[in-house]
This record gives structure tokens, C-alpha cells and sequence, in this order.
């Protein structure tokens, strides 16, 4: 019986523990998470979940019943990776020996390095934080907070979007000139921005927070639970609220891997085959892998279905390195969604490829349902919708079928 | 009246969770075996365009899962289980006769 260890009881640990079993029989799982609770889907987080306050059951992710095949620990995160030996150990000492290893440890917000008070500045990224979040929203006397989002990314946005939803006053603040700008690009980030506008979010673009301070916290006295907030501006203007949601980016998870000598540049890098070397793999967020239906350059992405899809995958890997059949390389084309107010966004391919000068309309009225193309290479390489939500069996093939000639064209050049 | 509607013999059918999408008029039901109980509900997930019966069924719960964003729907009431989906889906009267499944619409 070989032992496989899946590092991350995330989205993408969860698939990837259910395709190593049902693709290799001679084999048991332990799936090890570091958060105290069992396996979650988040991205209801910045969304319905926000709303409603619910509770961890209305998120909860299935685990496949595979008897005692598959054992789980949660609550105690992977500190560290010894590659030789082939072991990981916990927070508590505990060691576990394997013959494989899957790394599926996702990503953890990144925090602004400046002058801050932490207990009034709020991450958004597991249950625990969504449920801080949700009771300092319900604490004090008023029913209304002012929010300062900081970052107008996806999940700033969305956040913005469900808290005002929710009776909120929200300020996002954000140095680019719209927001979602390097994603989506200046046309429909505009567009986006202007539709958040005229649902009551507040924006301050083109600034960048440099303090945080509570302006009531020193007294001792009154307001420790509910310090007013100041938000000081690189224009040396200030924000006063109850709270700030920060959601500027994300880090990989892989402090536990160094020493390892792995490549951890970005993420840990891995093969077409989501091989790290020396029976480590990684799936998810976590992994920086060459997907070959763009080309070979690998990057990581952050997308629900890339947790899913190579969680999927991952187990013919395994299969593969045990002895068995070889198995194709890893290839999907890339997808998300986000929601915000009725907003549905939907992207397919890799928009992020593109410059500026090289996104535009190709279907619709940019105020209503819309297509906005992305071009690389005078081809196209992702399109993101608006609404259109029944086309979007159709625009993924059209990306699929531009992504192959680009392909074809960059293999003849 | 009600349709009715052949969705295949029941050897057709995985005991495991084995399913199929059937036309339903002018819409689409998917058809699900666990044990020797069939259950038929809205193909079409509550919370966007996408076929329920691509994704998984969890035989032990009785439910299938919404490949798309991970919502689950109880195959017996129709009801999401998990967000981010927050309203049900049709359910159907399903019977075997003459070893064939047939949909009541």
C-alpha cells in the first residue's frame, strides 16, 4: 500500500484526495488542513455568505466517502517539508512519511507593509475571517458601518458590492484609475466602475493608503470596541470609518517548503504534468505550471475551476509515477465568474495577457450585456462577458478555437 | 395531462449514481439511479446556465453537485444545499415499469 499526503484541505486538496483514490488502487490518502474546520468552497465568502452571516454547513464541501482509504486531520498547518526523507511535519510535531506528496495549500492575503492598527483592518479569505467581519458589522449601536475596501480587485469589489447591498456606506480606495484595471482592462473596468457608482459605492482611485490609525484607542476609556478608524491617503487626505477590509492581492503558501530547493519564485513551480520532482506535486492556486493550451510559460492562477480541474487531474499524475499508464499533460482553459450587485462577470481564456491597447468590444452594448476580446499575438486569447449568461458555451469554444491557431502559428514561427 | 417520458431501461443506469439528462417538452430533467430508487430533478442549476448532469452525485447524501461553482441539490426536494445556488430546482415523479424509467412531467 503506498501513501500519498495532500497537503491543504482546500477545494483543490478535496479533488485531488478523491481523483488519487479513485485512479489508484493501491493507495491511501491522508488529506491534511491547517484551518480548524472541515473542507469549505469560498468563494460564497465575499458574496452570499457575507450577506446572509451563514454558517459553515451552507459552504461545506463534499469529501467522497472512501472508507478508511482516506483518513483527514484538520486544525494543524504543515510547518515544514523534509524532501529527502519524504516527510512533512505539523505545528505540533506530528510527522508524516509518504510516497507522494500534493501540495494544494492555496494562497493567504497579503497585508500592507505600513504604519497600521490590526484589529480594525480585516482580511477576507477563510470562514474565520468572513465571520469576524460579519460580527464587527453587527457590533455598536448603528446597523450602518462605513467600510473602507482597500483594494478594488475581484474580491474588493465584490466585498464593496455585497456590504453596500447590505446597507453599508463603503469607500473602495485603490491606486489604479478603475477598478479590476489589469484584469479587465481600462474599458470595461470603467464600466464596471461606473455601475458601482450608481449603486452607492464611494471610490477614491489613483491613491494608496500609508496609515491606518484608531483615533479613539489610546483613551482606555470609551470606543475600544469601536474605535473610529482613519484611513490616511497618499494625498494626505484621511477616511474615517468603522472598519477596512483589505484585499490587495494574495501570497502563495509555501514557507513550509523552504530549504526544499524547490522553485518558489511564485508559488512552487511544476511541470505539464503538475510535477514538482521527487514525488511532490501541486495543484490550485499554489501551483505555477505551464498550461499548454496557451503556451509554455508557466504562471499560477486563481481560479475556482483551475482548484478544481487539477485537483481532478492530479490523480492520473500520481498513477503515473506509481508505474502506471502515462497520462496526457494538463490542460484546461482557464475560467472564472464574479458577481457583483447583478453584475456577472465571466472570463475565459487568459484576458490578463493582453495590453490595453489590445482589448475591445467585439459583442454587445458595453452598458448592457457586452463581450470585451482580448488579443496577444493579433489573436485572440480571452474574452470576459457581461451578462450574456447563456453564450457561454459559445464564447469558451471561440477562445479554445483562436488559443489552437495561436498555438499552430507560434509553433511555425 | 402529464408527459411521460422514457428515460432508457434500468440496466442503462449505474447503481452508484448513475445518470442521464432527459427533454422534458422544453426543458431538460436529470435522471439519477442510486440503489434501485431513481430520482428525476431540473437539470438547469438555480443559480447559473449549467447542466446538473455534469456534475458528481453523492450517493451517500442523496445529492448531486453543480460542477460549475459547487452548489449541491438534494436529488429528493430539489433544494440547494450549499450557496452559492439559493433556490430550488423542479423535481419529478420518476417509476419503473416494465423495467424501463419513466419521467411524469
Amino acid at each position: 500500500m503506498k501513501s500519498v499526503v495532500v497537503v491543504g484541505a482546500s477545494l483543490s486538496g478535496v479533488r485531488a484526495a478523491d481523483s488519487i483514490l479513485k485512479n489508484n488502487d493501491d493507495v491511501e490518502v491522508t488529506l491534511i488542513g491547517g484551518e480548524a474546520h472541515p473542507p469549505y468552497n469560498r468563494p460564497p465568502l465575499s458574496k452570499e455568505a457575507l450577506a446572509l452571516g451563514v454558517g459553515l454547513e451552507s459552504i461545506k464541501l463534499k469529501v467522497p466517502n472512501h472508507g478508511r482509504r482516506l483518513s483527514t486531520t484538520y486544525g494543524k498547518p504543515v510547518v515544514k517539508h523534509e524532501r529527502l526523507t519524504k516527510e512533512v511535519i505539523l505545528d505540533d510535531g506530528t510527522l508524516f512519511s509518504y510516497d507522494c506528496l500534493v501540495i494544494a495549500t492555496g494562497i493567504r492575503p497579503r497585508r500592507l507593509d505600513i504604519p497600521r492598527v490590526d484589529s480594525v483592518i480585516y482580511p477576507l479569505r477563510t470562514f474565520d475571517d468572513m465571520n469576524r467581519i460579519v460580527a464587527r458589522l453587527t457590533l455598536g449601536p448603528s446597523s450602518s458601518k462605513r467600510i473602507v475596501v482597500l483594494g478594488a480587485g475581484f474580491i474588493g469589489c465584490e466585498v464593496a458590492a455585497t456590504l453596500t447591498t447590505l446597507g453599508h456606506a463603503v469607500t473602495v480606495v485603490a491606486p489604479e484609475d478603475v477598478p479590476m484595471q489589469k484584469p479587465l482592462g481600462r474599458e470595461l473596468g470603467g464600466e464596471i466602475h461606473r455601475r458601482h457608482l450608481e449603486n452607492g459605492v464611494t471610490f477614491m482611485m489613483n491613491v494608496r493608503p500609508i496609515a491606518v490609525h484608531t483615533s479613539k484607542d489610546q483613551s482606555g476609556k470609551t470606543f475600544v470596541d469601536q474605535p473610529d478608524v482613519e484611513v490616511i491617503l497618499s494625498d494626505a487626505t484621511s477616511i474615517y470609518c468603522d472598519l477596512v477590509v483589505e484585499a490587495v492581492g494574495s501570497i502563495p503558501n509555501t514557507s513550509f517548503l523552504d530549504g526544499t530547493l524547490f522553485d518558489l519564485s511564485d508559488g512552487i513551480l511544476v511541470d505539464d504534468h503538475l510535477f514538482a520532482g521527487d514525488g511532490v506535486f501541486a495543484v490550485g492556486d499554489v501551483a505555477r505550471y505551464p498550461n499548454l493550451i496557451v503556451d509554455e510559460t508557466p504562471r499560477r492562477v486563481e481560479h475556482w475551476g483551475l482548484a478544481v480541474d487539477s485537483g481532478r487531474y492530479v490523480g492520473k499524475s500520481v498513477r503515473s509515477y506509481f508505474g502506471g499508464e502515462a497520462t496526457e499533460a494538463f490542460s484546461t482553459l482557464p475560467a472564472f465568474w464574479s458577481d457583483q450587485f447583478d453584475i456577472r462577470i465571466q472570463s475565459f481564456g487568459l484576458p490578463g495577457l493582453a495590453n490595453d491597447e489590445a482589448i475591445s468590444l467585439i459583442e454587445g452594448d458595453v452598458k448592457g450585456d457586452c463581450v470585451f476580446g482580448y488579443h496577444s499575438d493579433d489573436c485572440l486569447v480571452g474574452v470576459v462577458a457581461v451578462g450574456m449568461t447563456k453564450e457561454h458555451g459559445r464564447l469558451r469554444a471561440m477562445v479554445e478555437d483562436s488559443l489552437s491557431q495561436r498555438r499552430d502559428l507560434l509553433q511555425s514561427s | 395531462m402529464s408527459n411521460r417520458i422514457d428515460a432508457g431501461s434500468v440496466d442503462e443506469f449505474d447503481r452508484n449514481g448513475g445518470l442521464k439528462k432527459v427533454s422534458v417538452g422544453s426543458h431538460d430533467v436529470v435522471v439519477v439511479r442510486i440503489e434501485d430508487d431513481f430520482y428525476a430533478i431540473g437539470d438547469k442549476c438555480s443559480h447559473a446556465d449549467i447542466s446538473l448532469s455534469e456534475g458528481d452525485v453523492y450517493v451517500e447524501d442523496c445529492e448531486i453537485e453543480c460542477w460549475k461553482h459547487g452548489s449541491t441539490f438534494s436529488l429528493k426536494t430539489g433544494k440547494p444545499q450549499t450557496l452559492p445556488a439559493t433556490k430550488a430546482v423542479p423535481v419529478y415523479e420518476v417509476v419503473v415499469e416494465d423495467q424501463r424509467v419513466v419521467v411524469i412531467a
